[in-house]
């Protein structure tokens, strides 16, 4: 099974970057590297939520909002793709991110996801698809089937900005998990409530901001939350 | 059986299918060629090939169909359920123990809402009817059907492992199951719904055979044995708690005569096994607060400094603003109810106290206590104003109307 892990942290205590707590983070996140090794199949951390942007349909074209989609004190930090046999498994996984004694880390089961290496230049993004659940985010509906196909449109007309992407299965699936005080805790559903949900992601790259937001004025959703990726080096 | 075949299988659905085609098999074939040496063998087996043939079948319509077919489907209302009695009934003979582990474990997984836990639970361990959880919760049947398809799907889409969690996660995961145990008992016991009074009485004596069966299953977990020795012992007051007219009767006024010997003594020795173990928990000390309760001679007879330092022990590893009530009445019949009522201003701004009746009540109730009639007139008016139930709001009022017109100020 994939999960994804969604990671959910307090801006405004988390470290900022080029700082002796941010690296001393860094570091923490490593570890979780080491000890994890190949079950981690992809993640990503992200800037903070003030560098978003939010792009919704409108009737004539994109509409663009600065900041991210819902203005929230847990924010997302950044995102695994995990491996695990079973949900168990990835709780374990989950409990040793540090974002799991912040606000906490959601793991959502995933429905497929892919990544690949393409040649290109230019600053990568996260693109998390939101809206509200609607029958077609059930996989194998025919409402499902036509997101697939609209989807696939999407990436053949991206072409090489693609990097990867993920879809999830509906929000009812999601579980939760905190550390505190070495104990875990495991809840059913999100780490925010809140009526709408990523439904799936994209990372994407583009040569500048407003080509990312010309990309993802056309990916096929209620809105997307544009969050420019944060290049740690090597 | 289900247990079993569910293992089997590794599929929890596809085993609930299997066992109902093979007891609408049984119904069609047993008549006419009679009933088989070992039904519960025959049965067992009859399914496990229906699976397998259902399996087959599936293999061959690709990934997509096999997870729609996979959807597990509303039990069939015509499934055989055994009479309620002892647990292990609904299991046959041959259930190994593991394979019902197994089920309550995946019932009681944390990932699922309480709410899912409860309904799963009495579904697929106690084998209750959709229909009947949703009576006993006083809820549309679509609301439960919805809740247990739900969790089911999550329990399949997300893998809920079905399994006994290993060594290290065991005593988490057991806490889980143990607090689904008392959530059905609660419910039943000091439901925050008026409900049926009998049915309301199912829920306590499912939830007591459920503590039964996690001690057979897990007979070192002394917090098992805890638990059923909590349940036991406050089960026994059950009728004694209501008035014929349904009103409630606080301890300090029940007739100790209504209380159920039977159960107390077998609380009583459920407890002391478990405290062998030498390793207490919040379920064992609640068990000996209602058993030092239980065997009292009288309200006034009753070892009040050692109940009070029940609760204090049980603040330490399960800390509660609700316990800390408790400890403040236990605190004012050692000490006299000015210090129990510092014990309550001290929890005073707990916000979770902030919606129930709990807080002002206890108040209330030390402040009548002291003879300051007109404060706790003004506590029992808050209490009246959060209390939820019928029985609730007529003692408060009750008590309303003596402090406001109080003919023996501080009687008590």
């Amino acid at each position: 099974m994939r999960y994804l892990a969604l990671l959910g942290i307090d801006e405004t205590t988390s470290p900022k970057p080029d700082t002796p707590e941010f690296r001393a983070e860094l570091e923490r996140y490593e570890r979780f590297h080491e000890s994890a090794g190949d079950a981690i199949l992809g993640g990503e951390a992200f800037e903070a939520t003030s560098a978003a942007a939010t792009v919704r349909h409108g009737d004539g074209g994109p509409l663009v909002t600065a900041g991210p989609y819902a203005e929230t004190t847990e924010a997302l930090g950044g995102f695994y793709v995990l491996e695990a046999e079973t949900l168990d498994d990835a709780i374990e996984l989950a409990r040793r991110i540090p974002a799991a004694e912040d606000v906490g880390a959601t793991l959502r089961p995933m429905v497929e996801w892919f990544s690949r290496a393409t040649p290109g230049k230019g600053t990568r993004y996260l693109a998390a698809i939101y809206g509200k659940e609607t029958e077609g985010d059930q996989p194998d509906t025919p409402g499902w089937q036509e997101g697939v196909t609209a989807h696939q449109r999407f990436m053949d007309a991206a072409g090489d900005a693609v990097l990867a992407g993920g879809a999830l299965h509906p929000l009812a699936t999601a579980t939760t998990v905190r550390e505190r005080d070495g104990e875990v805790i495991v809840t059913d559903g999100p780490f925010a409530e809140s009526a709408e949900v990523v439904g799936g992601f994209y990372v994407l790259r583009a040569p500048s901001h407003d080509e990312a937001v010309g990309l993802a004025g056309r990916i096929p959703a209620e809105a997307v939350e544009l969050r420019p990726i944060l290049e740690l080096g090597s | 059986m289900l247990a079993t075949l569910a293992r089997q299988l590794g599929d929890l659905s596809a085993a609930e299918d299997a066992v109902q085609e093979a007891f609408v098999e049984a119904m069609r074939t047993w008549p006419q060629r009679g009933v088989p040496d070992n039904p519960g063998a025959w049965v067992t087996a009859t399914a496990r090939n229906r699976a397998l043939d259902r399996a087959r079948r599936e293999a061959r319509r690709g990934p997509k169909e096999v997870a729609a077919v996979g959807a597990w489907p509303e039990p069939d209302p015509t499934e055989p359920r055994d009479a309620p009695g002892e647990p292990g009934d609904q299991w046959g003979d041959a259930e190994p123990v593991d394979d019902q582990l197994r089920l309550i474990f995946t019932c009681c997984h944390p990932a699922l809402a309480p709410a899912a836990q409860v309904a799963l639970t009495l579904r697929l361990v106690c084998g209750l009817q959709t229909a009947e959880i949703a009576r006993a919760f006083l809820l549309p049947e679509t609301t439960v059907a919805q809740r247990l398809v739900r969790a089911k799907a999550k329990i399949r889409t997300a893998a809920i492992p079905f399994r006994v969690p290993p060594a290290h996660l065991l005593p988490e995961r057991l806490a889980s199951v143990l607090a689904c145990i008392y959530l059905v008992f609660t419910e039943g016991y000091a439901s925050s719904h008026e409900g049926d009074e009998l049915v309301r009485r199912e829920l306590c004596d499912e939830a007591i055979r459920l503590a039964r069966l996690a001690v057979d299953l897990m007979p070192d977990e002394p917090e098992a044995r805890g638990l059923l020795a909590l349940l036991l012992l406050q089960d026994s007051r059950r009728d004694a708690r209501l008035s014929d007219g349904g009103d409630l009767v606080l301890l300090e006024d029940q007739d100790r005569r209504d209380w159920d010997a039977d159960r107390i003594a077998e609380g009583t020795e459920q407890l002391e096994r478990a405290l062998l173990r030498r390793r207490p928990g919040p379920y064992q000390l609640q068990a000996a607060i209602a058993g030092l309760h239980a065997t009292a001679v009288s309200w006034d007879g009753t070892d009040w400094p050692q109940i009070a330092a029940l609760y204090g022990e049980l603040a330490r590893v399960a800390p509660s603003p609700v316990v800390e009530l408790n400890r403040a009445v236990a605190v004012a019949f050692t000490d006299g109810p000015a210090a129990g009522l510092a014990v309550v201003d001290a929890v005073a701004d707990d916000p979770r106290l902030a919606r129930t009746h709990l807080l002002p009540a206890t108040r209330a109730d030390l402040l009548r206590r002291l003879g300051r009639s007109g404060e706790a007139a003004d506590a029992y008016r808050s209490a009246l104003a959060l209390a939820r139930t019928d029985p609730e709001r007529a003692f408060l009022r009750r008590r309303l109307a003596e402090v406001s017109d109080p003919p023996s100020p501080g009687a008590g």
